[in-house]
């Protein structure tokens, strides 16, 4: 039923423009920090690591919830369209299955951005900022850590995406969310909001690892997060009414 | 004109565009609050400071907010296919009128509360610097005129494709141009217009002293070109919009 579910999800996303989205915004993102990291090589002296905080620190901060945030809208828009909504909710699958196959379609879509960046700053560290050899094994420890703090994110704009019946406000949310997230961050309270969970991971704002000794506080912060949102989630369309 | 008008505020009920300007100014004012100066330089430096970073948070959070109230304000049409319907109750020329109207309301309550917040920070605060009323008011009137620009772009991007989705797109990648132009040489920062609140800035960082961690902040010459000019593109973007909705097919 899910796989069935997810596939249709897939299909919405053909010849989306939000494809366009995934490309150039990784794109700006890594051009501009190639450019800063070349611009200040006499503070930036961590080599690779350097690079990934200045291709990652606007991205994780502002740009992937919102990034994220439009993903999730865009499947939720289809549904909030004319009458889909009733159509969804009478299909004979349970309705938290619909969520889950967006949540897949949206980690998916989720996982290419990050392996996109990581590729842009492993074609920008060797062609533009002249690294000899590979980048360290920890920047992709970072990356992947990054997915795993985004899986709420993503789960809480789907939630967000699936109330507000329209395009526009969750992807503002999620922007305001990344906002709050960095202010929370430097009170030192990262792991109480999910959008600070994505900035942690990716390591982004210092050269030393900011999760050393509480890897498994985020790992917890993480599983407690997507719990109690898609909890809610399921609760909400499984003992709503209809609205269409 | 002012039925039409009148419509618009109607439609705008239980739409909570309301929200979405307060959002903005009170997100903008706790971030600004984050960044509380201590010590009686630093506050004897603060309007300075604040009038400084507000620019960038603009440039941060505005062009979204833009495409927000620009989609909303078409996306009701579009949604409920009213646009036929409302070409034979009511005149072109008066429905965009009032959304344009209605949209620089909104914009213009937006700007107001940022400025009311910045000064609130201030008494809060205890600011010791002199309370900078003619560079608020210049900032004010920067603000207003970026923002209108985007409104008016993004609004034209709505009645192009008839989607929330370009819109927002375009909003989000030029967030992101316009706040990289802003630490980009002066220059590059005239080719991006999502991120004109900084140039239009009347603040520079004068002194920076980076074994003591101080910063001084001085004035720079009103940018009065650049901001006639950013009023030319509102300008001609609310007349292409206009030019749209006059001629196109419904």
């Amino acid at each position: 039923m899910l796989k069935r579910c997810i596939r249709a999800e897939n299909r919405k996303l053909h010849t989306s423009p939000i494809w366009l989205l995934f490309l150039i915004l990784p794109l700006i993102s890594a051009g501009y920090g190639t450019f800063n990291y070349l611009q200040n090589l006499e503070i930036l002296t961590d080599g690779w690591y350097s690079l990934w905080t200045q291709h990652t620190l606007f991205y994780s901060l502002l740009f992937f919830p919102a990034l994220v945030s439009a993903y999730a809208a865009y499947l939720w828009r289809l549904e909030h369209m004319g009458h889909n909504w009733n159509l969804i909710m009478a299909a004979p699958v349970p309705p938290f299955t619909l969520f889950l196959a967006k949540l897949f379609v949206v980690v998916k879509l989720m996982c290419f951005t990050q392996v996109f960046v990581y590729l842009l700053y492993l074609v920008c560290g060797r062609l533009f900022a002249g690294f000899p050899g590979w980048p360290p094994a920890e920047t992709l420890v970072f990356m992947l850590r990054g997915l795993v703090g985004g899986l709420a994110v993503a789960a809480l704009q789907l939630l967000l995406a699936m109330l507000v019946r329209s395009f526009a406000v969750p992807v503002f949310l999620g922007l305001v969310g990344g906002i709050a997230g960095m202010l929370l961050a430097a009170k030192g309270y990262a792991l109480l909001w999910p959008y600070c969970l994505m900035q942690q991971g990716m390591n982004s704002n210092r050269s030393e690892d900011m999760l050393a000794g509480r890897l498994p506080l985020f790992f917890l912060a993480c599983g407690v997060w997507l719990l109690v949102i898609g909890l809610t989630a399921r609760l909400l369309l499984e003992k709503r009414d209809v609205k269409a | 004109m002012n039925k039409a008008l009148h419509t618009e505020f109607q439609k705008a009920h239980r739409r909570h565009d309301l929200w979405i300007c307060l959002a903005v100014p009170l997100a903008a004012a706790i971030w600004s609050a984050s960044a509380m100066p201590r010590g009686a330089d630093e506050l004897a430096n603060a309007y300075s400071a604040l009038l400084y970073s507000l620019p960038v948070l603009n440039t941060v959070l505005m062009p979204l907010a833009m495409a927000v109230l620009a989609s909303r304000l078409w996306d009701v049409e579009v949604k409920g296919c009213t646009v036929k319907l409302l070409y034979t109750l009511q005149t072109r020329r008066s429905l965009f009128a009032a959304k344009a109207v209605f949209g620089a309301g909104e914009i213009l309550l937006m700007v107001l509360l940022e400025l009311a917040a910045t000064a609130l920070l201030g008494y809060i605060q205890h600011y010791t610097e002199a309370f900078p009323a003619a560079q608020l008011a210049y900032l004010g009137v920067c603000t207003y005129g970026v923002n209108l620009m985007l409104f008016f772009s993004e609004l034209l991007l709505m009645l192009v494709f008839s989607n929330p989705m370009p819109a927002l797109c375009v909003a989000i990648v030029g967030t992101l141009l316009g706040l990289f132009s802003a630490f980009m040489p002066r220059l590059v920062s005239y080719f991006v217009p999502w991120g004109y609140y900084v140039p239009l800035g009347c603040y520079e960082v004068a002194v920076w002293n980076e074994a003591e961690h101080t910063v001084l902040y001085g004035m720079t010459r009103y940018n009065w070109g650049l901001l006639g000019f950013t009023m030319l593109l509102a300008a001609l973007l609310f007349a292409a919009a206009w030019q749209l909705i006059r001629n196109k097919e419904v």
